[in-house]
């Protein structure tokens, strides 16, 4: 963290980063007293979320653009649910599975076989850890090291959690799917 | 665009929709941050616009002054009344006071400074005074004031920028006469200037202090030796890829930053004059070892987790320095680094 907060070094920087934090912190404090029902809890992943954000700072656009707004939220949200999972001492973010394969491709022809507003139903209803992961894989077109250094989960946890998104958003589509040709 | 990049575009914005906007949640009593919150959030900020403050960099910055001295007047007009005058003279000019120069170029003596030897409590010095012909030393206490004390030699003029409720008061600096400018304005500097005996130097101190307490400070300066030119040091070996991308360097503390094709950076940061630096570690996880480098032990920080950044520190007392390397490598090394560190012209 050292070698970020030095980053910010040039006043142009520092007045970017401050407007940021007031454009966006109670946006980012909302979302996490949401998961974590609890202000102090809720201040700590909004405080490591701006630590973060200064960790990418390059990824950060306009401040006052939806984009990055949706940013902030994606980071404390993720933060937030980490911690909460950690006070709970139980992986409440993904249950055990059968063995995932190593690769596990989303065919695009069956999902434009598949009207839009079923695909943005079934993306609504996914649980956010997977929802967010694949944001920012298919919207932000980041890496998964990039999203790995962005939401602070190692690079193997993306990975699984990128597959499991797209794994349950297939089945979801089409399950949907086979109800209405039934 | 695919149909997922779309729609997972589209959910998402919905979903921003759905958030109530940041200033309908800063009507929200719960959403209040506490004080401790806001005091940590401030120091990771590191606001650069601290009004006393840049009106302070402002003031050192460009100097304005406007009064017109009688003695000035006669001096205009009689080169023989200005060739017999030394020493510095008060002019006013379009709303700005100058102080100009009147006589020979002194010699400066070599490695003597001038510094205040009595500040405030709580107030330390972050910028030591240097043997050159503009003498600046930088005080400041926790809540960001600061004090900033100028010392002009062979300098043609300076100029001094006041505000509009600024009252000129005459004051003396240990029986010197001194120009003591008070602006009544909560929160604004006040300016405090005044030859010394021998009429060669002029100087001048800034701060939000009372007028009173800036003549104390004024009457603690004293000549002392000058610190001596302190070396840069810099890694002469890095590992393979690497180029400096950022250098950030002060007094008392340098940085420099590297970076390498897969985007990792390198930190090499030391500071001088301080008792203890703080280290923030994210991840509980991380390991400390004790290890050698040179002649001084040091901290090696480890963290486990792939991907992630180790950190060596360690305190040289004989550079009078506490050096930081922080990298994406492995012990060894960022020790061959830390071995590496040597002076620089």
């Amino acid at each position: 963290m050292l070698i970020y907060l030095q980053m910010l070094d040039t006043p142009e920087e520092r007045a970017k980063f401050e407007k940021l934090y007031y454009s966006h912190r109670r946006t980012m404090l909302h979302i996490a007293m949401k998961i974590l029902k609890d202000h102090q809890l809720a201040e700590d992943a909004v405080q490591e979320a701006f630590l973060r954000l200064v960790k990418n700072f390059s990824k950060i656009g306009q401040v006052n653009c939806p984009r990055t707004r949706l940013f902030t939220v994606i980071i404390v949200r993720n933060i937030s649910l980490t911690m909460l999972a950690e006070r709970k001492k139980e992986n409440v973010l993904e249950r055990p599975e059968a063995m995932i394969p190593i690769e596990y491709d989303l065919e695009e022809d069956v999902l434009e076989r598949i009207a839009y507003e079923e695909v943005l139903s079934a993306i609504r209803e996914l649980p956010v850890i997977y929802r967010d992961i694949l944001y920012l894989q298919y919207v932000e077109e980041y890496k998964l090291t990039e999203i790995s250094k962005l939401l602070g989960i190692e690079a193997e946890t993306v990975k699984k959690r990128a597959q499991r998104g797209r794994k349950k958003l297939l089945e979801q589509l089409t399950k949907e799917h086979e109800n209405d040709d039934a | 665009m695919t149909t997922l990049k779309a729609a997972l575009q589209e959910a998402y914005f919905m979903e921003l929709e759905e958030i109530p906007s940041e200033e309908i949640l800063s009507e929200d009593e719960a959403l209040t941050f506490s004080p401790a919150f806001e005091r940590k959030m401030k120091k990771l900020i590191r606001r650069a616009d601290h009004p006393i403050r840049y009106r302070i960099a402002q003031a050192a910055a460009c100097l304005l002054l406007a009064v017109l001295l009688s003695g000035c007047t006669v001096l205009a007009v009689s080169p023989e009344a200005r060739a017999a005058f030394v020493g510095w003279v008060r002019e006013l000019s379009e709303g700005w006071f100058v102080y100009r120069y009147t006589g020979k170029d002194q010699t400066a003596p070599k490695n003597i400074v001038y510094c205040p030897t009595w500040v405030p409590d709580g107030y330390k010095l972050i910028t030591e005074p240097k043997d050159r012909a503009h003498i600046i030393a930088i005080y400041e206490n926790p809540e960001e004031d600061i004090i900033l004390f100028n010392c002009y030699m062979n300098t043609e003029s300076m100029n001094l920028q006041i505000g509009e409720d600024t009252q000129l008061i005459d004051a003396y600096v240990s029986n010197i006469p001194a120009d003591l400018y008070i602006d009544n304005t909560s929160g604004a500097v006040n300016h405090l200037v005044w030859e010394d005996e021998n009429k060669q130097r002029i100087f001048w101190i800034t701060s939000t202090l009372d007028g009173e307490t800036i003549v104390k400070i004024a009457e603690s300066v004293e000549t002392q030796e000058a610190p001596k030119e302190l070396a840069e040091y810099r890694p002469t070996w890095i590992p393979e890829g690497y180029n400096e991308l950022k250098k950030s360097i002060s007094d008392n503390h340098v940085s420099i930053i590297y970076e390498n094709d897969e985007g990792y950076l390198l930190s090499f940061t030391y500071t001088r004059n301080r008792e203890s630096v703080s280290v923030y570690s994210e991840y509980q996880g991380t390991d400390v070892q004790t290890v050698i480098v040179g002649d001084n032990a040091a901290d090696l920080y480890l963290d486990q987790r792939e991907g992630n950044t180790n950190t060596l520190i360690w305190s040289d007392e004989e550079k009078s320095a506490i050096f930081v390397i922080s990298a994406h490598c492995s012990s060894d090394e960022l020790i061959k680094i830390a071995e590496s560190v040597e002076a620089v012209q």
